[in-house]
């Protein structure tokens, strides 16, 4: 009776916003990102591109909760650039990564068919 | 500062249902999420709504609902469809959902049975689902040559015995198997990494050849094998190990003095990963990877876009 719905585990309610940042308020340079609607995939693989960046200092992820589908990112950086904008290029860096690789998958597609191909004349 | 990656991919078997192929250059955060999206946010078709007019089967209308549900639906490749909760109908049409309906009843199938077989019961499958749309409909085989070759003919529902009838109609919808796991088009979707296996030639010479034949024989799915001239131990099929350190136990019991280096060693490499990815029939194996690249892109890009917003309104509000 009180089930949530089936859909909520991926899509956003009503009104609601897809990211909530929190600035830390006790370290400087962090800040908290609330991802919503989001789990490990996206948690691990922005976290391990975070790490990547020689600006960010710290950089983790949680789900606090797994009947709670939000995930938390908190990120540190040197200073020299905002958590946000930390945030920004490894996202940016990981959209231009799987772009990519969409394109290699097709290309080995093409080039596995065509092998397939040339071993049926044989 | 940017950090970007150039991954390679390497197809190495491609079949309708199947696919293997290297994922290399990249991190291991990447090849879990290709594997985690291909599991549970590849959108297919699966029965959603059931509206049951005549169960007098002896299963109960939840169980066969929830039995129509785990049904796999084929696609045809370039089939789109809405969420029905983003479509603008008021219930669902065409452009969100799919119709099937089935009719079964004892009698309709036992006509025409040899007297022996008369009061056996009757099967009631997915291939007895009638699908109003021709792009969608239960999976069966991959090719007609094999349909002829089995004696198989669908999923099982449920069994009818004399008089006994199932009448209904289901509404397939798209949907994620976030949501629930009948909307998987998948069955397997892993990732090993690529073993690396190294053989000292100079310690294995301390061994007697067949010692090392031992060794060869230890491993369950033949990785090694002895060199005809030489008699060293060769690896012949390094994709195949898994890891279960036989090869590395036997050849150190065997070992002459504990304090040599191991003769042969098994190391996983943290950049190159062996995928392999079965669908159920819903979509083609190659599209079930394609599929999962753009979805998970697409979820980076939102994650950008919304991004971007965030940042707005904070200088706005400064």
């Amino acid at each position: 009776m009180n089930a949530p719905e089936r859909s909520e585990s991926w899509r956003l309610n009503e009104g609601e916003e897809k990211v909530d940042y929190e600035p830390d308020t006790k370290i400087p340079n962090a800040g908290n990102f609330i991802i919503k609607k989001e789990d490990h995939t996206l948690g691990n693989l922005i976290r391990m591109q975070l790490l990547q960046d020689r600006q960010v200092r710290f950089a983790g992820y949680l789900m606090p909760h797994p009947l709670e589908n939000i995930m938390r990112v908190k990120v540190q950086t040197n200073g020299e650039v905002t958590p946000m904008d930390a945030l920004s290029t490894a996202i940016e860096d990981l959209t231009s990564e799987v772009d990519n690789l969409t394109q290699r998958f097709a290309e080995g597609v093409l080039a596995c068919k065509r092998l397939q191909e040339s071993r049926q004349y044989q | 500062m940017p950090n970007t990656r150039a991954p390679k991919i390497e197809v190495l078997e491609l079949k309708a249902d199947f696919v293997k192929f290297v994922l290399s250059d990249t991190d291991t955060s990447v090849a879990n999420a290709l594997r985690r999206v291909m599991i549970a946010e590849v959108p297919t078709m699966a029965i959603d709504l059931v509206t049951i007019t005549e169960n007098s089967s002896a299963l109960q209308d939840e169980f066969l609902a929830h039995r129509l549900g785990l049904v796999p639906l084929r696609c045809e490749p370039g089939t789109k469809f809405v969420y029905n909760l983003d479509c603008d109908c008021e219930d669902n049409c065409e452009q969100c959902s799919v119709t099937l309906s089935l009719d079964v009843s004892w009698e309709s199938k036992a006509a025409g049975r040899p007297d022996h077989e008369k009061d056996l019961p009757v099967f009631v499958t997915s291939s007895d689902l009638v699908s109003h749309d021709p792009r969608v409909g239960p999976v069966h085989f991959a090719s007609s040559d094999i349909i002829d070759a089995s004696q198989d003919d669908g999923i099982m529902l449920a069994k009818l015995s004399r008089g006994q009838r199932l009448q209904l109609t289901a509404v397939a919808k798209k949907g994620i198997a976030k949501e629930h796991a009948k909307w998987s088009p998948v069955c397997v979707a892993t990732y090993q990494f690529d073993p690396i296996i190294k053989v000292a030639d100079d310690v294995s010479a301390t061994l007697t050849v067949a010692q090392r034949q031992q060794v060869v024989e230890s491993c369950p799915v033949k990785v090694y094998g002895l060199d005809e001239r030489t008699n060293n131990i060769v690896v012949r099929n390094r994709l195949e190990c898994m890891y279960c350190d036989e090869c590395t136990n036997v050849a150190s019991s065997l070992k002459l003095r504990p304090e040599d280096d191991a003769v042969v060693t098994v190391t996983a490499s943290q950049d190159r990963f062996i995928f392999s990815v079965e669908t159920n029939g819903t979509i083609d194996a190659d599209q079930v990877v394609q599929q999962a690249l753009e979805a998970l892109s697409l979820k980076l890009q939102t994650l950008r876009n919304e991004l971007i917003n965030v940042k707005q309104k904070i200088l706005a509000a400064a």
